[in-house]
């Protein structure tokens, strides 16, 4: 809704148009003429537009708007003709059912109409003198693109490390961050701000309250929403001149490859081992180099898988994937925020140093622990072990048989549709969280059997019965698939895991 | 492991299997040897690895936390 016009704005009619009883905030923002321009005090303007230009314009910086934003309308008026000091010569009203969209879109629809719309002034000076001036430059967006991106490099490309040549390389490159969490955040925002051409966002989590505190894209008002679609909407924010990939799913065996085919560099920002030794697998298969980073409590690792140097895998350290809780997540033990944001940050760094080609030879071969609670960096020489069942000289056909879970997941993860009507009833669920997750993190809406897992999954085989039906659950759906692939393998036929867990269930609940 | 992140010690033990399992029955370490790696002077080593006096040893448990 745009209107032009020569006589004085009608703001209460305007508002009365956006009303909508839905609406929780309405946003205004006035543009009034001043005094004085550069140093030239001014007694008087006149506007003067490309009217049909200017009109179509318009409503297409509106529907953006409404496209971009949580908004349920959006208005904009502008005057034409003579104005005097004081007098309204922009008017835009956005209404929404949370302030904070209210607010965005008025920002973004200002800006944009004063770059973007054909509408020219001309100033009339206390000296008698007037000129002509293009609202484009009045904005300080007077800059043309290339020579903005320019410099907004400018301070990085000072270092004769990086120059021109290394921004090209970067702006070449083409990253994946899988995990849009703790590591994730400050790993996008320096990959982001640094110039990487084009990156990938790959997470299938929504935003939880527990999450913000570590993860600083984040605002209370986005709880719920994907964290992909957050995240690069934060990254496009500080720097329009890169290309974002989302990925609004689940990384398993059946898209990992035809992700990763698309990028030159993975990292992994994920928080749990099963995800990171498929990426460990499928790096190795693809030849793709990988930098990986975890953090436990007040400690990090940091490794690099880069097969141009032929450097180990993880698997040459960790042959099996270990169960999960044995060195627990975040959920489980807890995180210190500037933990996940230094380890991210190294992280960020080595990939940087990666794509620039200025690495250091350690960062091929070793294992670097990082200790905040001492400030120590201890780094680890890994060696590529020739019997590795993954990266080894004996190729990759060897499969083991834990690796082989990944591929019978099929079989042992089930949907909260499905549960009813295979299962009959029949059943019982078993919540392997931890009291305290139990009582901090999403509740579990059926009554279930507890058998809290800290580290030794063997007490399932103590309290479980062989001749049952079981549907494990956990927060996630990841350490109930190990619960219930161990469970298979000991002769529990009738168990599975409820697929994607309890935060997924939450989630249908929500949305049905 | 036990909430201190290093410390020097004398001890008897001739490898590192047998110096983490002295450590494991003084300060209750729970992890178990299968998933730990050792590494002696900031190379990863074998368990069975022979010590020797100012050695520095570190035990290395996987870690997921994202």
């Amino acid at each position: 809704m745009f209107t032009l016009t020569k006589n004085s704005i009608n703001v209460e009619l305007l508002k009365e148009q956006l009303y909508n009883p839905s609406a929780g905030g309405f946003a205004s923002f006035e543009g009034w003429v001043r005094n004085y321009q550069e140093g030239k005090a001014v007694n008087s303007l006149e506007y003067e537009a490309y009217k049909e230009l200017a009109e179509n314009e318009a409503e297409i910086i509106l529907s953006e708007a409404k496209n971009k934003f949580d908004i349920l309308n959006a208005a904009c008026a502008h005057r034409i003709g003579h104005l005097n000091i004081g007098e309204l010569a922009v008017w835009i009203g956005v209404t929404s059912v949370h302030r904070a969209a209210s607010f965005k879109a008025c920002r973004y629809i200002i800006d944009e109409i004063k770059t973007r719309l054909p509408i020219w002034k001309k100033e009339y000076y206390a000296d008698g003198s007037s000129e002509w001036v293009n609202c484009k430059t009045c904005a300080k967006h007077l800059l043309d693109k290339k020579k903005q991106e320019t410099m907004y490099y400018s301070r990085q490309t000072i270092l004769p490390k990086i120059g021109m040549q290394g921004q090209g390389k970067l702006k070449n490159s083409k990253v994946l961050v899988v995990g849009a969490g703790g590591l994730g955040c400050p790993v996008l925002q320096y990959l982001g701000g640094g110039g990487v051409g084009t990156i990938g966002i790959c997470d299938f989590d929504t935003l939880d309250i527990s999450n913000i505190h570590r993860q600083p894209f984040y605002q209370f008002e986005d709880i719920g929403k994907p964290k992909v679609e957050l995240a690069a909407e934060f990254i496009s924010s500080i720097n329009p001149f890169i290309q974002i990939n989302r990925h609004n799913e689940i990384l398993s065996q059946n898209n990992i490859e035809s992700i990763f085919k698309n990028y030159d560099l993975i990292l992994d920002c994920t928080d749990n081992f099963e995800t990171k030794f498929m990426i460990n697998d499928t790096a190795v298969k693809m030849k793709k180099p990988v930098v990986f980073a975890s953090i436990y409590q007040f400690e990090g690792q940091l490794w690099s898988y880069l097969p141009e140097y032929d450097s180990p895998c993880i698997r040459c350290i960790w042959q099996d994937i270990p169960q999960p809780g044995c060195a627990s997540s975040c959920t489980e033990v807890g995180v210190l925020g500037s933990v996940a944001g230094v380890l991210g940050t190294m992280q960020a760094t080595l990939a940087l140093n990666y794509l620039l080609g200025i690495s250091e030879e350690y960062s091929e071969t070793h294992l670097s622990l990082i200790d905040l609670n001492n400030l120590s960096i201890r780094k680890i020489k890994r060696l590529q072990n020739p019997d590795c069942t993954i990266c080894g000289s004996i190729s990759y056909k060897k499969v083991t048989s834990k690796q082989l879970v990944n591929n019978d997941i099929a079989m042992l993860e089930i949907d909260i549709e499905k549960v009813s009507s295979l299962l009959k009833n029949d059943f019982e669920w078993v919540d392997i969280r931890s009291e305290t997750e139990r009582e901090q993190s999403r509740s579990f809406p059926y009554a279930a059997h507890h058998i809290s897992i800290v580290t030794d999954y063997s007490i399932l085989m103590k309290e479980l019965n062989p001749d049952k039906s079981y549907v494990i659950v956990c927060q996630y759906g990841i350490r109930s698939r190990y619960a219930a692939s161990l469970l298979r393998e000991n002769g529990y036929p009738a168990v599975y895991t409820l697929a994607g867990g309890i935060a997924r269930l939450n989630q249908s609940l929500v949305e049905s | 492991m036990r909430g201190i992140s290093e410390e020097t010690i004398e001890s008897s033990s001739d490898n590192a299997e047998q110096l983490y399992d002295e450590l494991a029955a003084t300060y209750g370490l729970t992890l178990s040897k299968e998933i730990i790696k050792v590494a002696v002077n900031d190379k990863f080593v074998p368990w069975n690895t022979v010590l020797k006096s100012n050695d520095t040893i570190v035990f290395i448990p996987p870690v997921a936390g994202g």
